[in-house]
């Protein structure tokens, strides 16, 4: 079974409402002239099933209309949906231990190949100008105290 | 304290230099992000919202909003000269404007935008200093009960108007509700959602929430898509409008900030709707439609006064109820928040150096994009050749940085991982991500406001029924939710019976 864009709607908000009543009903619903801290969390999750479902119901009565879907999740993305958050996670756990250049080097790095149009000369500059950029913005200009190169493990 | 004076303290305010300098920060950047497609100002807004916790309210306050009107500005001239719209909202001026161009009066399409721009700006800002006082005492009056159903009237309106449906609307909007419960409840002190992670007590932070989902969700968004460069540098001709231009786009100039300014101020209606809108009405009352979308002039005026005019109204919601009828008004009301200031009818006597500090600037920033910008021309429609891969890259790396700032905590890297990602699999799945903020902000507004109003009422729900103002903003929403889906479950039945 294919997860086109529907189907992919009705999990998100069946998931999320499920969760939120599981945890929230921990909370403590309280009562109507007191409604505790998990009132708030089982409503909106309980509001979210019922749009999970109706967008389920939705998209079966679609599927009978022989109605056909396309994927969600398009081939094409899934490379620069990887790479883009690599190179996010790779900053953020580089950011303490090398210093703020190091983790833009391996920022850029990571995220050029995101986009096939560019060529491996053409990130070198950019990485230099993206490194000389921020530093001016925020080191110099805004003058948050980074460090700039360090090593700590 | 009577118009005048406070009119001009706000001059006062809005013209020491800094501030000033803010403003014009503001509107160049949102000229230039107007420019690039695929740099919108709801990305640039929360990029810049970790920056401004070290500048005074005034002055970041002042320079984000001039990126919000300035975007609109710089989408029109891309879209007159390029034929590419930089924004949704400037869309419909590439029809006509783009015509213009070819017959070699780009310079005229583009003086009447930015005079229809700039007049539609002056009235907003006026109808705001107008309408601010008596509306902040109906306010005033506002209880629990009103201010709960605001609310929810806001949210559904909104969600019913996006695109995607209701269900996914209405869905993705509790759906951020649901994030905004995570932290220490107000009323209780209990810790909800936290995972035991002690970053999580004071709630999801919103900056790293908007960065996440709006940039690197979007950069993902884009780098998929096949990118047009259609990049030509053409005559612009002389830039003063003619006489037979002035005399056709003066009424249009008229009814497009009328109408904008209305559209304006409804919840989920937006800039790029209110464009659209006065591009129709102004094709139904010409005399000869036929002339539309071969560069007539009436169908740049209409839509770009109609587009900036309800930039500005778009802020009385927000200021005066404190409650923001747009993601992009939802923006400004956390950047406001991070500043310790609640938006609200109590606002403008609290703050009164802020809000007409900020009234004052819109309309000092419009005035500066007239003049700053017909010269500029030349460099804008250069920027159009920076190539996507740079930008993307340049975008990411700020965004890192500037979350990374708000607390030197890698917590918020990961954190942007997350909504990075949620906000790929939101728009995988046909929803709007702006609909998740407004949500999340709207969310503990909602729940403060309702549990208080079940407190009152002793635990009796008629309590929102019971109050003429919350009952008709009760039924307004009902009444906008059967109006669409009803009109959603017709369609259904149609595409099943065909």
């Amino acid at each position: 079974m294919k997860i086109h864009s529907d189907l992919l709607a009705a999990l998100i908000f069946l998931g999320f409402g499920t969760v939120a009543v599981a945890i929230g009903s921990g909370y403590g619903f309280g009562s109507a002239a007191a409604l505790g801290s998990g009132a708030m969390p089982m409503l909106v999750g309980a509001g979210l099933c019922a749009m999970g479902a109706v967008q389920l119901l939705q998209t079966a009565a679609a599927r009978r209309a022989g109605q056909q879907f396309v994927s969600a999740f398009p081939r094409r993305e899934l490379g620069p949906l990887l790479l883009i958050l690599a190179a996010v996670l790779a900053f953020g756990l580089l950011i303490d231990r090398l210093g703020l250049l190091p983790a833009l080097a391996a920022l850029v790095g990571i995220s050029w190949f995101a986009d096939s149009s560019g060529r491996k000369r053409e990130m070198l500059a950019v990485m230099v100008c993206v490194g000389a950029l921020l530093v001016a913005i925020f080191y110099f200009g805004l003058g948050i105290p980074f460090r700039l190169v360090s090593w700590r493990f | 304290m009577d118009l005048f004076s406070s009119l001009a303290m706000g001059l006062q305010v809005a013209l020491t230099p800094t501030n000033l300098l803010y403003c014009l920060m503001g509107v160049t950047l949102g000229t230039a992000i107007g420019v690039l497609p695929g740099v919108g100002p709801i990305i640039t807004i929360s990029l810049l919202l970790p920056l401004t916790f070290g500048l005074t309210p005034e002055a970041s306050i002042i320079m984000l909003a001039g990126i919000f009107y300035g975007a609109a500005y710089g989408g029109s001239t891309t879209s007159i000269l390029v034929n590419l719209p930089g924004e949704a909202a400037s869309a419909v001026t590439c029809i006509d404007g783009y015509q213009m161009a070819r017959q070699g009066r780009a310079g005229s399409a583009l003086a009447v935008a930015a005079l229809g721009s700039f007049f539609a700006g002056t009235v907003g800002t006026l109808i705001i200093a107008l309408a601010g006082p008596p509306l902040a005492s109906i306010a005033m009056r506002f209880g629990a009960a009103e201010y709960a159903a605001l609310v929810f009237v806001a949210l559904l309106s909104t969600a019913a108007m996006t695109r995607g449906g209701v269900v996914k609307g209405i869905g993705v909007a509790l759906l951020g509700m649901a994030f905004g419960t995570a932290g220490s409840d107000v009323s209780t002190g209990m810790f909800r959602f936290t995972f035991g992670i002690p970053e999580l007590r004071d709630g999801v932070e919103f900056a790293v929430l908007a960065v996440g989902l709006f940039a690197v969700a979007e950069i993902i968004g884009n780098i998929g898509e096949p990118q047009g460069d259609a990049v030509s540098s053409r005559n612009i001709g002389r830039l003063w409008p003619s006489r037979e231009d002035f005399r056709r786009s003066w009424p249009a100039v008229l009814r497009g900030t009328g109408l904008g300014s209305l559209l304006g101020v409804l919840p989920g209606a937006g800039l790029a709707m209110s464009s659209f809108t006065a591009y129709m009405m102004e094709k139904s009352v010409s005399k000869d439609p036929s002339r539309f979308g071969q560069g007539a002039v009436e169908g740049v005026a209409a839509p770009e006064s109609a587009n900036n005019a309800a930039s500005q109204t778009a802020f009385i919601p927000t200021l005066l109820l404190g409650v923001p009828g747009s993601p992009t008004m939802a923006l400004m009301l956390g950047a406001f928040m991070i500043h310790g200031v609640q938006p609200g009818p109590r606002m403008m006597g609290d703050h009164p150096q802020l809000f007409w500090g900020l009234i004052v600037s819109m309309w000092v920033g419009n005035l500066l994009l007239v003049v700053l910008n017909l010269p500029l021309i030349g460099l804008w429609v250069r920027l159009l050749r920076v190539p996507y891969h740079w930008l993307y890259v340049f975008v990411l790396a700020f965004a890192c940085v500037g979350v990374f700032t708000l607390s030197s905590s890698q917590f918020d890297i990961y954190s942007l991982v997350f909504f990075g990602g949620l906000g790929y699999l939101l728009k995988a799945a046909g929803c709007n991500p702006a609909l998740f903020i407004l949500g999340f902000i709207l969310g503990p507004m909602f729940e403060e406001n309702f549990r208080r109003a079940m407190t009152l009422s002793r635990g009796d729900p008629m309590v929102f029924l019971e109050r003429p103002i919350s009952l008709t903003l009760v039924l307004i929403g009902v009444a906008v939710l059967l109006a669409t889906t009803t009109s959603f479950v017709r369609r259904g039945r149609a595409e099943a019976t065909d």
